[in-house]
């Protein structure tokens, strides 16, 4: 029986790098929220915090305790972000992507039966990026559009294995892109939050055993209201019609993440060990999104497993979307976190669409580079997040 | 729903109005449009009523409907004990 590997996988991202300084030197009342932020905690040191008794810490409780050293932060915990131009579009930062992973795995396009784009958002309100990375390319198989806000990118990892996997297709690319600056004005606090980048990746046949093992989605239809989006005219010139996608939060955000993601993360947890037939104590990494600082902490102790087994890339990168989940993988894949023949768990939360888990034996897989200025030793990558 | 009355109101004015005289907090003030709450404290809301009358809140029940003044956020703990 054959089941679908990752041959080649690709993290990559714009040049420009903006850290917090470019606010704080903007916006004065973000250095305020900073002040107030340091302020309280040296307050909550000395004064200690309300305990939640034994038994009583549900799976909201203990999001708040991981939270708690970000809370009031405006940065929530990022450190610096990568962010394109105005100029440059979410296409072409994803035919960069699909380029380098084809390099990587010197594989000729001619061999690609499907390329599938996940994009947020795309470079068109209404349809998606996938035919204008393959016509870029000049490549000549199938694509298609796979979306399902922040869990889009294993989303369309899960879509890529099933086509390799029927033998649909002999090797599928799969291009997950976020471009978060354009779709979220500079001055919404979540702006402080996200980052742009990209993950490529190229899935083919690989013996049973290896690969994707099993999996499992629910849908987050509860978390239905919990954004918003709409249309805004397109001031960086890079959407078609001059419209571009733009994302909001409301009051209700955090509190549909908070409440939502460890029972979500449960359930597909369970059910994709359960889909692979592996035990939790198997698996040797947690390739979780990290959408916030705290998520990839939050979900290991919602599974009851070391963080050091997981990687959190939110410090270098802020909130990645959709992209974060396979660059999560690909970082720790280059830091040597992962090895030939390790079980990983992958997890991410998707609001308003599906939360999925997928459990997979790495492979030979060729690795694309770490982006310029990203350290290629843990500790130092680590370290980022200590710098808050 | 006394008790419960109290202790929000309590809670609102340690954290967010140390120093008001507790007579100028209604109970029927919009917290958001007064500025007395803003995204991040209405989540040290949610979780001070989760901890503190150890009831749960759905991920859309955070919205005005029930957290929108006090009297909301005391009918909505009072309903779920």
């Amino acid at each position: 029986m054959v089941t679908a590997g990752i041959h080649a996988l690709a993290a990559t991202f714009p040049d420009d790098v903006r850290t917090n300084d470019y606010w704080r030197q903007r916006y004065p009342e973000i250095v305020a929220a900073e002040q107030r932020w340091q302020q309280k905690k040296v307050r909550a040191k000395t004064q200690g915090h309300e305990v939640v008794e034994p038994g009583k810490l549900t799976d909201s409780l203990l999001f708040d305790a991981t939270m708690a050293p970000y809370f009031g932060d405006p940065f929530h915990g990022a450190i610096e972000r990568r962010l394109l131009r105005p100029g440059q579009s979410t296409t072409a930062m994803a035919v960069r992507a699909v380029r380098e992973v084809l390099e990587v795995a010197h594989l000729p396009l001619s061999e690609v039966d499907l390329l599938i784009s996940n994009s947020m958002f795309p470079d068109r309100v209404g349809s998606g990026d996938a035919a204008y990375i393959a016509k870029e390319l000049e490549y000549e198989g199938g694509a298609l559009n796979v979306d399902a806000t922040c869990a889009g990118g294993l989303a369309a990892f899960l879509t890529g294995c099933a086509f390799v996997q029927s033998g649909q297709a002999r090797n599928a690319i799969v291009v997950s892109s976020t471009h978060f600056s354009r779709a979220i004005e500079e001055k919404d606090p979540s702006a402080l939050l996200t980052g742009d980048g990209a993950s490529a990746f190229i899935l083919s046949p690989v013996a049973a055993g290896a690969g994707l093992l099993g999996a499992k989605s629910v849908h987050t239809g509860n978390t239905c209201g919990g954004w918003f989006f709409d249309t805004a005219p397109d001031e960086t010139e890079t959407t078609v019609g001059g419209r571009k996608i733009r994302l909001g939060v409301t009051r209700t955000t955090m509190q549909a993440i908070r409440s939502s993601v460890g029972p979500y993360l449960r359930r597909c947890a369970e059910g994709a060990l359960k889909a692979a037939n592996v035990d939790l104590a198997e698996i040797k990494h947690f390739a979780f999104g990290t959408q916030t600082a705290w998520l990839a902490d939050y979900s290991a102790k919602i599974l009851g497993v070391p963080s050091e087994r997981t990687l959190n890339i939110y410090p270098w990168y802020g909130n990645l979307g959709p992209a974060s989940i396979m660059i999560g993988l690909h970082h720790a894949a280059a830091l040597k976190k992962i090895r030939r023949g390790d079980l990983v768990l992958l997890y991410i939360f998707g609001g308003q669409a599906q939360a999925s888990a997928a459990v997979f034996r790495w492979g030979d897989t060729q690795l694309g580079p770490l982006p310029p200025g990203v350290p290629n030793d843990l500790e130092a990558f680590e370290r980022k997040g200590l710098q808050q | 729903m006394d008790v419960i009355r109290t202790q929000i109101r309590q809670f609102i004015l340690d954290e967010f109005l140390p120093g008001e005289t507790e007579g100028n907090l209604q109970d029927h003030m919009s917290l958001r449009e007064s500025g007395i709450l803003d995204s991040l404290g209405l989540l040290q809301v949610i979780t001070f009523v989760e901890s503190r009358f150890n009831i749960e809140v759905g991920p859309l029940d955070a919205g005005d409907t029930n957290f929108g003044t006090i009297d909301r956020v005391v009918h909505f703990v009072a309903a779920r004990l």
